[in-house]
């Protein structure tokens, strides 16, 4: 991956994370062109856009886009299982997750997300292993 | 006391507006600095914790990036936590104080407690930089050699990105990944595997950096003693049963799984044994992946890859392409368009490897299978979205071939229609290779190209017009007809916004027009193959007459859209025409030619009155009368003695000039294709290529006129050196003076005695004469103030005093005195902006002429002409409304400043007249 986003249907950021380092004016285009490209889409229309040097490979769950950035050459397919499977994460640890689960508990996701993914690179496949370590970090704080 | 972070997402979510949403943060940011600054610990990682919000909305949070430092430094676990979250997002890989942070991340990394080396870990995994990287990569091999597997899974995705940001690291952890192949737990297997592509990848780079052959390295041979081991890995992922744990509808780790088959594709890649060893689980992966959920399909793909990656067997490519030409008819938009993607990159790769080889059997399956689908790929075109339509696009492109090109040409013309205008330039130049490539015949090629540009004539690229109008000049005769006729038709049909169209239109009509006056018709031969077709429609154009071709590129200028270089074109075209025409005996067309040239004669454009005026000169010239300059003031005595020096020698042109001239009309030399694309030039070149000669030619037939001129007749004539200045300037007060002015300037070119007369005269004169590059309005402009400096000195020399200047307004070349800085002989065009776009022309005869027409005001001098000074060394063509002043200053020694350079002027000579004005040459 090279970057990470959850929009919103109204282009509201709710999560990002970019795995490689781009300068601010950079974010701001991809988000920009996330906004532009993506949401304006028919549900019917396929999961991928190409943008430049890299592609968009998004999914919609609800009011929320999960969109990821990936290099040209990059399998798409399982790209959005990858998404698919952070999603399920997500759902397993807020128990059916909605959209203010996110915007209050922002960095209970990106824990969930640094769990699952490092450098942009799939780190632990198996949702449990991900739920379980995120619960015996809680119980470990308080 | 700053508010806490769940209060501050209600209040920003409380806010209407976005000003409202910027006074809250704003405020709290306000309030955050003043924590920092005083330190107040307690509410340290709330504060982060805030500004994560914050950062995720869109705000500049760098004022937090120490405070995460010190959280991280904290003994406390939720500190560290939000400590390393903020690292990671606040954080980017430039910013300084990451460094800062390096022994941190050493302590954390060998804490008992997991999480907190596991935070740890996957802060290097995200942001570490080169130097923290060779620093910091002894500790993370030490959790890759043990400890538990959630910290070395962690440390091999650490490890990879400590090996991207130090390249010359990789070769001493070759090693430690076998060991970890071993492993048991799938998180490590699968980081590993990404691990271990990493390494093959930045090693092959290094390879080639180094000038190595990338496939020979001794970590690629390392890693190919592995294959067996993976290959055992993935059959066993296969082979094992149901495991919840790492299921994905049914199928086990999908994501291993193409890990896997990804790192086999860069193993197997010119490898023949490692793709040996492959082969058959690979074609167990691509005969039992169930194809009915994404995650089938993700693992079906990535193995396509595979396949077509490596030296494969014949017929496990068979099967790939089998598996793509069943993604094809998938219903899902996804899966069709990554076959799409797929299938354009294999034919690639085949044609890249084919070349010159003897296509092997599996090229053709590829390409056999996809022409077996093709109408599945012209229907993608139609699709609406636009991933799909631009990967059918592309792959279409690949798949024409001699046998389905006038098809599949007439899908991407569809296609061309119906696209967003942004698309259409690049989809234009692709039609055009195919066209160029496969085309059948002469009559489709020119049949396709037209109709292109029948549709995106405005989007076309300048390249693809050109060689449009070269494909049609090169095409039989029986096809410039046609293809003339098609045009007009099209032309007239149009609303005058494919310029494109335009452009070869007028190119073509001005060539062949007269074929326009012949009827055409032409009956398409029935194919072989489709003699089954009623019988065959011919196709008619009417004759035209002359005035109505005319006619229709009249109508193209004459619309206010209509851009200057259609325009510049149709004055091309119209001198043609008046030659095609010439012995057809239409009076009435010639002389709406006639007059259309003579149109722009005063244009603003220069470039426009510049074609105006020579091929006026050109066609009287090729019919042997002589260039005569028409003036507004025609009362005015001919200068020269041109026109009316009865019966004079000079009257008419020799044969030879008006060959030449004919010779300038005729018909254009087909250029040829490949020495045109070599240059990369504009092909229209071949178009205006004539225009650059004519000043050449056109100067031919005045030359004869030139040598008629002597002081005798100048000074011989009533009333002659009358100056062409007044002339010019035709109306109004100036021209009342002249006579009397003119004789002042004579009698000043001789005394030397300035007068208060000439001054006015001169001025006025001047403020007409130097504008003859612009309309009426002429008068407005500002007119140099001092005449003297017509020939203004180049700011390098030493200049006249203002006194000098008014006591020797006119005293050009003349008296001696002053004359620190008897300076160039230049000409002055006012409107510097034409001039530079003139100057910047290509053409070297137009640079040339350009060059003197700077403005002689110096302060308004043109910095770029000056410059470029040097480039003039032997010859020069002057526009001077004052040239008899010249010839009259006799023998003197005449110098102008070329370069910095005093260079005298050994000879002079008239060209021809331009618009009231002298071409000379002047020998240097």
């Amino acid at each position: 991956f090279n970057f990470f986003v959850l929009m919103s249907r109204q282009g509201k950021i709710r999560l990002s994370e970019f795995f490689q380092s781009y300068t601010e004016s950079e974010k701001r285009r991809i988000t920009k062109d996330i906004a532009a490209d993506i949401l304006p889409r028919a549900p019917k229309m396929c999961n991928i856009i190409e943008k430049g040097p890299y592609k968009f490979v998004y999914r919609r769950y609800a009011s929320l886009y999960f969109v990821v950035g990936v290099p040209l050459g990059m399998n798409e397919l399982i790209v959005l299982e990858q998404i698919h499977l952070f999603v399920e994460a997500l759902d397993g640890y807020f128990n059916s997750v909605c959209e203010l689960d996110l915007v209050f508990s922002l960095h209970k996701s990106l824990l969930i997300l640094f769990e699952m993914f490092i450098g942009g690179m799939l780190c632990e496949s198996n949702k449990r292993e991900v739920l379980k370590a995120i619960v015996e970090a809680e119980e470990m704080v308080e | 006391m700053s508010l806490k972070l769940r209060d501050l997402i209600r209040k920003v979510r409380a806010c209407k507006t976005a000003a409202e949403e910027r006074a809250v943060i704003a405020k709290e940011s306000a309030m955050i600095r003043t924590a920092i600054r005083e330190e107040q610990e307690h509410y340290r990682h709330r504060n982060v914790a805030k500004l994560l919000f914050m950062h995720m909305l869109g705000y500049p949070t760098h004022f937090g990036q120490l405070e995460c430092l010190k959280l991280i430094a904290s003994p406390h676990f939720p500190e560290k936590r939000i400590g390393y979250l903020g690292m990671m997002l606040l954080l980017s890989e430039e910013a300084d104080v990451l460094m800062l942070s390096t022994n941190s991340l050493k302590n954390d990394m060998n804490s008992k407690n997991k999480f907190i080396a596991g935070l740890s870990l996957c802060t290097i995994g995200n942001l570490a930089t080169a130097d923290m990287s060779r620093d910091l990569a002894p500790e993370v091999d030490k959790h890759l050699k043990g400890g538990m597997p959630y910290l070395r899974k962690k440390a091999n995705l650490a490890m990879a990105r400590c090996l991207t940001k130090c390249p010359d690291m990789v070769e001493d952890f070759v090693d430690r990944v076998v060991t970890l192949l071993k492993d048991k737990n799938h998180g490590v297997l699968i980081t590993v595997v990404q691990l271990m592509t990493q390494v093959l990848l930045i090693d092959s780079r290094n390879a080639e950096e180094e000038g190595e052959d990338p496939f020979e390295t001794d970590c690629r041979k390392a890693f190919l003693r592995l294959v067996p081991m993976l290959v055992k890995m993935l059959r066993n992922l296969l082979g094992s049963g149901y495991s919840p744990e790492y299921d994905v509808g049914g199928i086990s780790d999908p994501f291993l799984q193409v890990q896997l088959l990804t790192l086999l594709r860069l193993l197997g890649t010119q490898n023949e044994t490692a793709s040996e060893e492959m082969n058959d689980v690979l074609a167990q992966v691509a005969t039992n992946t169930e194809s009915s959920k994404n995650a089938g399909n993700a693992i079906l793909y990535e193995c396509v890859q595979t396949i077509m990656g490596i030296e494969s067997e014949d017929g496990l490519r068979v099967l790939a392409v089998n598996i793509l030409g069943r993604f094809l008819l998938n219903r899902d938009n996804n899966i069709r368009y990554v076959a799409l993607n797929t299938l354009s990159r294999c034919i690639v790769e085949q044609q890249y490897t084919g070349d010159g080889n003897v296509p092997t059997e599996s090229a053709n399956t590829a390409s056999a299978a996809l022409q077996k689908h093709r109408q599945t790929v012209v229907d993608c075109l139609k699709d609406p979205d636009i991933s799909i339509r631009q990967r059918a696009l592309e792959l279409i492109y690949y798949m024409v071939n001699q046998g389905n090109v006038e098809s599949l040409a007439a899908e991407l013309l569809n296609y061309l229609v119906l696209c967003p205008r942004e698309h259409r330039r690049d989809i234009c130049t692709r039609i055009f290779r195919v066209v160029e490539k496969f085309s059948p015949d002469d009559r489709w090629r020119v049949d396709t190209l037209i109709t292109m540009l029948t549709i995106a004539g405005r989007e076309a690229s300048r390249d693809v017009q050109s060689a449009t109008v070269i494909y049609i000049s090169r095409s039989p005769p029986d096809i410039h007809a046609y293809a003339t006729h098609k045009l007009v038709k099209a032309i007239r049909d149009d609303d005058g916004s494919q310029r494109g169209l335009l452009v070869v239109g007028v190119w073509c009509i001005g060539e062949y027009g007269d074929l326009l006056l012949n009827p055409y018709s032409y009956t398409p031969s029935v194919r072989n193959n489709d003699a089954t077709t009623s019988a065959p429609v011919s196709i008619t154009f009417m004759a035209l007459d002359a005035v109505s071709v005319v006619e229709a590129i009249k109508t193209i200028i004459d619309r206010h859209s209509c851009p200057e270089y259609v325009k510049e074109r149709a004055l091309t075209s119209f001198a043609k025409l008046s030659d095609r025409f010439a012995d057809k005996g239409d009076v009435a067309a010639l002389d709406m030619l006639a007059k259309l040239i003579k149109k722009h004669e005063v244009s603003h454009s220069l470039e426009l009155q510049l074609r105006s005026c020579e091929y006026a000169a050109l066609i009287n010239a090729s019919k042997g009368i002589k260039t005569i300059i028409t003036k507004p003031a025609a009362e005015e005595e001919d200068l020269f003695g041109l026109a009316d020096n009865g019966g004079d020698s000079g009257e008419s042109v020799s044969a030879s000039v008006i060959n030449a001239a004919k010779e300038a009309l005729s018909r254009m030399p087909v250029v040829d294709l490949k020495v045109l694309r070599k240059k990369q030039e504009d092909a229209f070149g071949s178009g205006t290529m004539p225009s650059g000669n004519y000043p050449v030619e056109a100067s031919a037939p005045a030359s004869g006129g030139g040598d008629l001129l002597d002081l005798n007749d100048m000074f011989g004539g009533e009333a002659p050196a009358s100056a062409p200045a007044p002339a010019q300037n035709g109306s109004s007060g100036g021209g009342g003076e002249a006579p009397k002015s003119d004789l002042d300037l004579l009698s000043d070119i001789f005394a030397a005695t300035p007068s208060s007369a000439p001054v006015n005269a001169a001025s006025t004169g001047g403020g007409g004469g130097f504008d003859i590059f612009s309309t009426p309005a002429s008068q407005s402009t500002p007119a140099p103030a001092n005449p003297i400096d017509l020939f203004g000195s180049p700011p390098a020399m030493s200049m006249p005093t203002p006194a000098s200047q008014n006591s020797n307004p006119l005293d050009i070349f003349g008296a001696p005195p002053p004359v620190q800085s008897q300076p160039a002989a230049m000409m002055a065009t006012p409107n510097r902006r034409q001039h530079h776009r003139r100057y910047d022309s290509k053409d070297a005869e137009y640079r040339r002429r350009s060059y003197l027409c700077f403005h002689p005001d110096e302060k308004n001098r043109c910095r770029r002409c000056t410059a470029t000074h040097q480039e003039i060394s032997d010859y020069l063509v002057l526009f001077l409304p004052c040239y008899p002043k010249l010839m009259a200053c006799g023998n003197q020694e005449h110098w102008m400043v070329l370069g910095g350079k005093r260079t005298p002027i050994l000879d002079v000579k008239l060209n021809t007249k331009w618009l009231g004005y002298d071409l000379l040459t002047l020998t240097l």
